[in-house]
């Protein structure tokens, strides 16, 4: 055997994985070729540099940072859901996936309104007709005969429009106008949230409320609830008071942008035994909140202005009742909100001792 | 006493936090042992062993045990450095933090028999820093399977089975690799 061909051999013959006769080959040649000798010498001692090379420790906190980005992915997942989380994969996919979405709508609406050129003909005769048909708001008082003022009131201050035709006085010709009950819908969203004190969005929002639980053994427990007060204070954050120190736990709020920094600080302590790390996702509840202060921001705004107008004093006095009943509800609902919204910015770390 | 991995694994299968977290504090320094020298620095090592976790723990159900719980740990761990090789590719990218970062804080434990002086702890921290550029020197492909050979211990079939290639080519790549590997140690030593 050659030294090219030994040379090119050493690696595998290293690594004890050569087949026998090409093994034994080599073998043979180091015995007698000094220069393969040290070059296989030589590959055996760097390749050994790294295998000898020490393990590295990961920062501190490591575990509780997976532990909490396992949470947190999860939730995101069940948000967004299958076709959405596709959509976020891949850049072609997603392009190839609007595409084919605008085809489709495209091909829906043709059949459906015809050619592009014709669509706005069309939609505007569709308004017309809309608003043609629609019921006027009063209608179905008048036909119970029942008159409730208080209902109605709010609906009567423009009663004639809904029936007008679509080019308005004062509207360019050929355009429609934009329905009445459209404008009022959008000047009674604004309103609403507006007066419900609602954010216009609540995107930007972290929508999860992070607790952990960990049991933590030291040599002297008696220093470690000023150590955990001091660092909850330096990272903007609280040991709650009142708390059951003499039972051996210790509840530590912190703002939920520090929660891994204070977990991981609190694990240094001492032996930390982690038995929860947890994100709840409370969208839904805060979506359900804000739906609920809206309905009944909406239902306030009714009630008041039908109590400003001239009304038997029976109904006056019934609107009053209802305008009350609404506004705790609504004072409850905010305070459920804002503690919920709280929630989510304030991380909660309860700390068992032994 | 600790429990086996198979008691951890099956409790942090039905859905145990606690049993997983004890896997991840098992393993952690080996898959960023992994990690660090597959990327040379903290801040994207944390981030490819934090991304193997994750893997992990969505791909736990699916564990069978018929390979040891450390290798399949380490198949996910080197598939995870296989797909940032090829998004690197995909997206050119360049690390602002490219820098090596020399290791040397576990001399103390590695040296048996007597504590090393302060000089040698600096020389061989040095030294390890040194072996680390090295490696970041090498081309990705290299950078891989002489990390898996050498680091993780995966035998030939393991790593054709996982990089998805004959015998054959992982016998002539890790050869290439350790030459190269060879050729900039070297450079190095002689500077």
């Amino acid at each position: 055997m050659q030294c090219l061909e030994v040379e090119e051999l050493l690696s595998p013959y290293l690594d004890e994985v050569l087949a026998l006769p090409e093994s034994e080959d080599v073998t043979s040649h180091l015995a007698v070729c000094a220069s393969c000798r040290e070059k296989y010498d030589v590959l055996k001692e760097t390749v050994n540099f790294i295998k000898d090379l020490p393990e590295v420790e990961p920062p501190p906190g490591f575990s509780a940072l997976v532990m909490s980005k396992i949470a947190i992915p999860t939730r995101e997942k069940a948000g967004y859901g299958g076709v959405f989380m596709s959509f976020r994969k891949s850049g072609w996919l997603r392009a190839c996936s609007f595409a084919a979405m605008f085809v489709v709508i495209l091909g829906i609406t043709t059949l459906m309104y015809g050619m592009p050129n014709q669509w706005y003909q069309r939609i505007s005769s569709l308004l017309v007709h809309e608003q043609q048909n629609e019921p006027a708001p009063d209608s179905e008082t008048k036909n119970d005969g029942s008159a409730d003022t208080s209902e109605t009131g709010p609906k009567e201050d423009s009663p004639a429009h809904k029936n007008e035709p679509s080019n308005a006085p004062g509207s360019p010709a050929g355009l429609p106008v934009v329905p009445q009950k459209m404008a009022e819908k959008e000047e009674a969203i604004i309103t609403q949230v507006a007066y419900g004190n609602i954010p216009a969005s609540n995107k930007k929002l972290n929508n999860l409320v992070l607790d952990a639980t960990l049991a933590l053994s030291t040599e002297d427990p008696s220093d470690v609830p000023e150590k955990i007060a001091n660092l909850a204070d330096d990272n903007g954050g609280y040991l709650v008071p009142g708390g059951s120190q003499e039972e051996g736990t210790l509840t530590v709020k912190v703002p939920a942008d520090r929660f891994n920094y204070v977990l991981s600080g609190i694990r240094e302590m001492g032996d930390a035994d982690t038995r929860r790390v947890a994100g709840e996702d409370v969208s839904g509840k805060i979506s359900s909140y804000e739906s609920n202060i809206r309905d009944l921001a909406n239902e306030e705004r009714i009630l008041q202005q039908a109590m400003g107008k001239a009304a038997p004093l029976a109904e006056s006095e019934v609107a009053q009742a209802r305008l009350n009943k609404v506004q705790t509800d609504m004072e409850q609902q905010k305070k459920l909100y804002s503690k919920l919204l709280t929630d989510t910015q304030t991380a909660t770390i309860k700390v068992n001792l032994r | 006493m600790q429990p086996a991995d198979e008691i951890l694994i099956e409790r942090s299968k039905n859905g145990d936090m606690d049993a997983f977290e004890q896997l991840v504090h098992r393993y952690e320094n080996k898959v960023y042992t992994v990690a660090y020298r597959f990327i040379g620095n903290h801040a994207d090592a944390s981030d490819l062993a934090q991304d193997t976790f994750l893997r992990l723990y969505h791909a736990l159900p699916s564990f069978r045990g018929e390979s040891s719980f450390m290798t399949w740990l380490y198949r996910i761990t080197a598939n995870v450095c296989r797909d940032e090789i090829r998004r690197r590719q995909k997206y050119h990218f360049v690390s602002l933090d490219n820098e090596t970062e020399n290791n040397g804080d576990h001399i103390m434990s590695r040296v048996s028999g007597r504590t090393p002086s302060p000089e040698e702890v600096v020389e061989q921290k040095e030294f390890n820093g040194m072996i680390q550029e090295c490696i970041d020197s090498l081309n990705k492909e290299h950078r891989l399977i002489l990390i898996m050979r050498e680091v993780q211990g995966f035998s030939y079939e393991e790593i054709a089975d996982i990089l998805k290639c004959s015998l054959g080519t992982v016998k002539s790549r890790l050869s290439r690799a350790r030459q190269a590997f060879k050729e900039k140690f070297n450079d190095r030593r002689e500077l």
